[in-house]
């Protein structure tokens, strides 16, 4: 199966590179997805070990961002693609650094939260506790 | 200019392709580094002509970044140019992704001096604050460019360190609006509006940061973004 839809090429192996990319890019998309949501809850409930999370699960993200940008690189290097191959590539090394950006605002919620947190004065903070429950 | 990085292959074609995208490129960051000039100038001095015109001149920064976009996927296609080339080419893409940025970014303080100008009541305070700041980001965004025209990376931790000082006194401003704010709730539509044109200054410098890391990519094939100051330094002595 090709998740990108691209015509079966000659070279079986770079179907198969494509098909990588495809798996991770989808996987970084998750897990950002995954991070705003999280960030959010976080926010609205108050919860500081869930914004916590969001901050650790951030240098993830980061990683998939550079191998993702690493493969398609090398792939462009190597395959040499042309046309709708070509385009595909740079559009992922594109959209890895928006999902990037996507989730490093998600750590800035997530960080706010710790902010807010620390501000708050006790009785306003068992408020915000209990309605996470 | 040294063109000894681009200027080196058979095809005298593909010389003058890649010489045209960098002179392309800096003339694009001739753009947004005057945009960001003339939009703190606007703010400080009150003159809305100048503020419009950073906003108009945001389309010419877009049209810049879509037709140097275009040409470089289609140098790529045509050449397929390895090593030093290709990562050129993909850096000169990142690159003008963080210029249209800037300019952006430009265009939002162009905005703000629009507001501060309607609320501010004649009040400058934190003008000085704020153009020091401004003086901090395009000396970066500068230097950057400059070490883009040289394809070299020499002496970028400095340029990349300046954004830690961007970032103390965007930590310095933001405390004394808060100060002004809960001192008279009068202030707080300026103060706000002040809040924004220093963060879009403190996001000017994280991407001028962020075009040093390309560039060193560029130059050395390593990818150096998502580390701190300190590693970053480490990294570029071994």
């Amino acid at each position: 199966m090709d998740g990108f839809n691209t015509a079966p090429h000659i070279s079986g192996r770079f179907d198969e590179e494509l098909e990588s990319i495809h798996t991770k890019i989808v996987a970084m998309g998750h897990l950002v997805e995954q991070q705003l949501s999280l960030a959010i809850k976080a926010f609205t409930t108050g919860n500081v070990d869930l914004a916590m999370q969001v901050l650790k699960q951030d240098d993830l993200v980061d990683e998939y961002e550079t191998i993702i940008d690493a493969e398609c690189v090398s792939t462009i290097a190597l395959r040499q693609p042309t046309g709708s191959d070509l385009s595909l590539l740079v559009a992922i090394i594109k959209a890895t650094g928006e999902l990037e950006g996507i989730a490093a605002k998600a750590e800035g919620i997530a960080d706010i939260t710790i902010q807010l947190k620390k501000m708050l004065p006790a009785d306003t903070k068992q408020e915000i506790d209990s309605n996470g429950q | 200019m040294d063109n000894s990085k681009i200027a080196h292959h058979i095809s005298e074609n593909f010389n003058k392709e890649l010489e045209d995208i960098r002179n392309k490129v800096l003339t694009m960051g001739g753009l947004v580094e005057e945009q960001i000039e003339q939009a703190v100038k606007a703010l400080t001095t009150g003159n809305m002509e100048l503020a419009e015109l950073v906003i108009k001149q945001d389309n010419q920064v877009d049209d810049f970044e879509m037709e140097i976009d275009a040409e470089c996927t289609q140098i790529i296609a045509l050449r397929q140019p390895a090593a030093f080339d290709l990562r050129l080419l993909l850096v000169v893409l990142r690159v003008i992704n963080e210029l249209e940025r800037i300019g952006d970014l430009a265009e939002r303080i162009a905005k703000m001096a629009i507001y501060l100008s309607n609320n501010s009541e004649g009040r400058t305070d934190q003008y000085h604050e704020l153009q020091h700041m401004a003086g901090l980001v395009k000396g970066m965004l500068h230097s950057a460019l400059d070490n883009f025209a040289r394809m070299s990376i020499d002496g970028i931790t400095d340029i990349t360190r300046c954004d830690e000082q961007v970032d103390r006194e965007y930590a310095s401003i933001i405390r004394q609006l808060i100060t002004q704010m809960m001192e008279d709730p009068r202030n707080i539509t300026r103060s706000m509006d002040m809040l924004w044109t220093v963060r879009a200054l403190e996001r000017i410098g994280d991407h001028s940061r962020y075009l040093c890391e390309h560039l060193i990519y560029m130059v050395k094939g390593e990818d150096v973004r998502h580390l701190t100051q300190i590693e970053l330094e480490q990294r570029m002595k071994d």
